[in-house]
C-alpha cells in the first residue's frame, strides 16, 4: 500500500513525528506554473496560501490531509478554509509556541507535539513508539547533517553545486522519503567527493545572503545563477531553517524534538529575543558575504514589517541590498531578472 | 429628508470623555504613572491597578482614520520603507511614530508595550517595529487557539504562566508590588461596565432598534480602553438610561426600518458617516455585528483573575471560521435579521480571508443573499465609494424582491 501523504506547510511541522507514523510528510510549496485563484480567495491573501488553497480548491486537495502551524492570520485562515471544504480530509492546526522566551513554552510545546502525535495515531490509526521517533529523528538528523555539509561546501567552492540544484535538493528534501532522500545525499557526496570541475568563469562570484521564506518562483535561483551570484547562506523557510538544526538522539525524543525549535535560526514568524538583522548582518560578516537580496512573497504581512528596519540595519554597515517581490500565482515577469542583473553589477563594483 | 432620527445625546459626552483621556495620558509621567501601549484585547484592568495607563495605538488610528489624516500621516511610513499591502491601522500608527501627527494632541514615549495575538498576528509584527522604534521591551501574550477542539489545559497552562511573567514585568516596571484588592475593585466596575454594555448592544433586539451599529462603533471607545474606571461605567450607565427611555417611546435609529442587517467585520471608520446616512436612506439599519461583541461579557472571576484571563483569551477570542457561522446564525434569530453585509476588509486578513466561506455557509442555512463589500477600515486609496454605492443599491434591489415574492 501506498504510503499517506500529509501536506506540511513551510519548516517547523515535527515532520519526524508524521515520518515515525509510517506517513509521507510533504511540504506545501505553492504551484509551480502561474494558475487561476479560486474566486473564493481574497486578492490580498498571501500568496502561497493563495496558491496552495486555489490548487486544492479547484483541483481537489490531492493529499490525505494536512498541517499547518498557525503562524499568521493567512495560514490559519488556509487551515479553516481547509477543513470547511475537506472535512473528511485530516487536518490538523498545530500551535506551536509564537514565542520563545517563555518559562511554559518548552513543556507547553511538549504537550503540544505529544497532542499531534495522538492525534495522527487516532486518525491513522498508527502506533508511534519512541523507538519509531528515534529513528527518524536519526534519519532527519542525517538529511539535515548532509545539507549543511554541501551548504558549507558551497561557500568553500561555488563551483561545487549551482544554487537552483541546492534549493531544489532543500525542496526535494522536504517532499521525498528521507531515507530515499539520504540516499541521493549521499550518492552526491560520493560523486563530489573531490573538487569541483572548474570551468572557465564568466564573471566573479558575488557570494550573498537572501532573507525571506520562500524563495519562489525557483527561476530566481537559475537567474542567480547565470549572474554569479552565490546564496552563500539564507534564513529561508525553505532553506537554512529547515536543516541546520540537530535534534538530540538522547533521552525522551518528544522533548529532544521541542528543545530544537528553540535554537532555530531567527524567522519573521516567529517572535523570539533575536533580532534578525543582526543576524543577518553577523551571518554576512561572518562568511564575507558581499550584499542580501530580501525575497518577499506577495501580501506576506511579516515580511513587510521586518524589512525596512533590516535594510536600514544594512545600510548602516554599508551592505548593499534589494528587495524582490515575488507572487506565486502572477505571471513570471523578466523585470525580477533585470533587477538582479542590476543588483549584480553593484556587488561586483564593491568588490 | 425624513431619514432622520432624533440623535442619541450622550454620545456627546464621548468627546469630553475622549480628550481627558489623552489629557491624562499626556500627563501620566507628572503623576508617577506609566504608559504601556496595548493592543485592544488586552487586561485594561490589570493596567489600571499597576498605575499604568494603557494607550491603544488601534483606538489612535482609528481618530487619524476618521479625521481623514490616513493618506498624510501613511506617507511617513512608506518613506520609511513599510508597504501600504498591511493592516492601515499599523500603517497609520507607525506613520505616527515616526511623524508624531496626532489628533488628540499627541502621545508621550510608552514605557512598556503589550500585545496579544488572541487578536490577530498582525499585532506582533506591527509592536516589535514600535518596541525598535522606541526602544523599550514587548511582553507578547502568546495564546495557541484551540478552536473547534476540547479545552486544552496545555494551552490553558502556557497561557497562565504568561500571564503571571505579565505581572512580574509589571511590577519590575514600575517598582511596586500587584495590589489585589485594588485590582478586584477594579474588576468590579469593568464587569458592571461590560455588563451595560451588553445591554445597549443588546437592545437592538427590539423593533426599531433603538440604535445602530454605526452608534456601536462610535460609543465603544471607552468600554475598549477605560474598562475599569468609574468614568466609563458612569457613560454607560448614562448611555443605556437613554437607549432605555429610546425602546420604550419606539424611537428607531433608522425612520421607517425595512431592513435590519448584520455587519461583518470592522466599520470603514472614514465612512462611518457616509455609509450611516446611505444605509438609512435605504430604510436599512445595521443592526448586528461581531465586532463590538467581546466587551459584552469580559467578566473576569475576582479569586483568580489570571486563570479567568487565560481562559478568556483562549475560548472567548478565537473567531474560528465555524464558529463564526454559528454567530451569525445565532445572532440571525435573536436579532430579527434580514440581510446580511460582509466587509471584505483588505487590512484585516484575519477576520477576511475567509469571509467568501461565511457568506456561503450563511446563504445556504438562512434562504438569504449576504453582500461582500470590498474596503478597508481605514484606507480610502483601496476602496471606492462609487463601487460600494452601486453594489448595496443592487443588494437592497434583490431583498425587495424577495420581500415582494415572499
Amino acid at each position: 500500500m501506498a504510503r499517506q501523504v500529509l501536506g506540511t506547510f513551510l519548516s517547523d511541522v515535527p515532520e519526524e513525528i508524521i515520518h515515525a507514523g509510517g506517513l509521507l510528510p510533504f511540504a506545501l510549496l505553492g504551484a509551480r506554473k502561474a494558475q487561476s485563484q479560486a474566486p473564493s480567495i481574497p486578492s490580498f491573501a498571501c500568496s502561497l496560501v493563495a496558491a496552495t488553497l486555489s490548487g486544492a480548491l479547484l483541483n481537489g486537495p490531492g493529499l490525505d490531509g494536512v498541517v499547518a502551524p498557525h503562524y499568521c492570520d493567512s495560514s490559519r485562515a488556509f487551515f479553516h478554509v481547509w477543513q470547511k471544504n475537506f472535512p473528511d480530509n485530516f487536518s490538523d492546526l498545530l500551535r506551536l509556541p509564537m514565542k520563545l522566551d517563555s518559562e511554559g513554552a518548552k513543556e507547553y510545546l511538549v504537550g503540544e507535539l505529544l497532542r499531534f502525535k495522538e492525534a495522527l495515531e487516532r486518525n491513522f490509526g498508527v502506533r508511534i513508539s519512541d523507538d519509531d521517533l528515534s529513528a527518524s529523528i536519526s534519519a532527519y538528523n542525517e538529511n539535515r547533517r548532509y545539507l549543511r555539509t554541501i551548504k558549507a561546501r558551497r561557500i568553500e567552492d561555488p563551483d561545487f553545486m549551482t544554487n537552483y540544484d541546492f534549493f531544489s535538493l532543500v525542496k526535494s528534501s522536504m517532499t521525498r522519503q528521507k531515507e530515499e532522500h539520504n540516499g541521493i545525499l549521499k550518492n552526491i557526496m560520493d560523486i563530489r567527493k573531490g573538487s569541483s570541475p572548474r570551468g572557465a568563469r564568466a564573471r566573479p562570484v558575488s557570494m550573498v545572503f537572501v532573507s525571506g521564506v520562500i524563495c519562489e518562483p525557483s527561476e530566481i535561483f537559475e537567474w542567480m545563477d547565470e549572474l554569479g551570484m552565490t546564496v552563500a547562506d539564507d534564513d529561508l523557510a525553505v532553506g537554512s531553517r529547515y536543516f541546520s538544526h540537530t535534534v538530540d538522539e538522547r533521552g525522551d525524543p518528544l522533548d529532544a524534538l521541542a528543545e530544537s525549535y528553540f535554537h532555530r535560526i531567527p524567522s519573521a514568524l516567529v517572535h523570539g529575543p533575536g533580532d534578525r538583522a543582526q543576524y543577518v548582518l553577523k551571518r554576512v560578516r561572518e562568511n564575507g558575504l558581499k550584499g542580501v537580496v530580501f525575497i518577499r512573497l506577495k501580501f506576506c504581512d511579516p515580511l513587510v514589517y521586518d524589512y525596512p528596519d533590516m535594510k536600514k540595519a544594512l545600510d548602516r554597515e554599508g551592505v548593499p541590498s534589494i528587495l524582490i517581490e515575488t507572487d506565486l500565482q502572477g505571471p513570471l515577469t523578466g523585470q525580477i531578472k533585470t533587477r538582479l542583473q542590476a543588483f549584480s553589477e553593484i556587488l561586483e563594483g564593491a568588490s | 429628508m425624513n431619514d432622520l432620527a432624533p440623535p442619541i445625546k450622550s454620545l456627546s459626552m464621548l468627546k469630553e470623555i475622549n480628550s481627558r483621556y489623552y489629557e491624562e495620558v499626556r500627563h501620566a509621567h507628572e503623576m508617577g504613572k506609566k504608559i504601556a501601549f496595548v493592543n485592544v484585547f488586552s487586561p485594561a484592568e490589570l493596567f489600571y491597578a499597576m498605575d499604568i495607563i494603557p494607550v491603544y495605538p488601534e483606538n489612535h488610528s482609528v481618530f487619524l482614520q476618521a479625521k481623514k489624516l490616513t493618506g498624510e500621516v501613511a506617507g511617513y511610513s512608506e518613506a520609511e520603507g513599510y508597504a501600504p499591502e498591511i493592516c492601515s491601522y499599523a500603517l497609520c500608527d507607525i506613520g505616527h511614530a515616526y511623524s508624531g501627527i496626532s489628533p488628540v494632541g499627541g502621545i508621550p514615549k510608552p514605557d512598556l508595550l503589550y500585545t496579544s495575538n488572541c487578536q490577530c498576528s498582525s499585532l506582533t509584527k506591527w509592536f516589535e517595529v514600535l518596541s525598535r522604534r522606541y526602544e523599550v521591551p514587548l511582553f507578547l501574550l502568546d495564546v495557541p487557539f484551540f478552536g473547534e477542539r476540547e479545552f486544552d489545559s496545555n494551552a490553558h497552562r502556557y497561557v497562565k504562566t504568561q500571564m503571571n511573567e505579565l505581572v512580574a514585568l509589571l511590577e519590575a516596571t514600575t517598582g511596586k508590588r500587584l495590589d489585589r484588592d485594588r485590582l478586584k475593585e477594579i474588576l468590579d466596575v469593568s464587569e458592571r461596565t461590560c455588563r451595560y454594555w451588553k445591554d445597549i448592544v443588546e437592545s437592538a433586539c427590539h423593533t426599531p432598534s433603538p440604535l445602530t451599529v454605526f452608534d456601536q462603533f462610535i460609543a465603544m471607545a471607552p468600554v475598549v480602553s477605560q474598562r475599569g474606571l468609574l468614568v466609563a461605567l458612569d457613560f454607560y450607565e448614562t448611555l443605556k438610561s437613554e437607549i432605555d427611555d429610546r425602546v420604550r417611546n419606539g424611537i428607531g435609529a433608522v425612520p421607517n426600518e425595512r431592513y435590519r442587517l448584520y455587519w461583518d467585520n470592522l466599520p470603514i471608520w472614514p465612512e462611518l458617516k457616509w455609509l450611516s446616512d446611505r444605509l438609512a436612506s435605504l430604510g436599512a439599519c445595521l443592526t448586528a455585528t461581531i465586532y463590538t461583541l467581546p466587551w459584552t461579557s469580559l467578566g473576569v472571576d475576582e479569586k483568580d483573575p489570571l486563570d479567568s484571563w487565560a481562559r478568556q483569551y483562549l475560548v472567548y477570542f478565537d473567531w474560528h471560521l465555524q464558529r463564526r457561522i454559528r454567530l451569525i446564525l445565532e445572532l440571525k434569530e435573536k436579532y430579527k435579521l434580514n440581510g446580511f453585509i460582509y466587509h471584505s476588509n483588505r487590512s484585516c486578513k484575519m477576520l477576511s480571508l475567509g469571509v467568501e466561506e461565511i457568506r456561503k455557509a450563511v446563504s445556504k442555512s438562512t434562504g438569504i443573499p449576504g453582500l461582500v463589500l470590498d474596503a478597508d477600515h481605514g484606507d480610502p486609496r483601496f476602496y471606492s465609494l462609487g463601487e460600494i454605492s452601486s453594489r448595496l443599491e443592487s443588494y437592497f434591489e434583490i431583498l425587495s424582491q424577495m420581500e415582494t415574492k415572499g
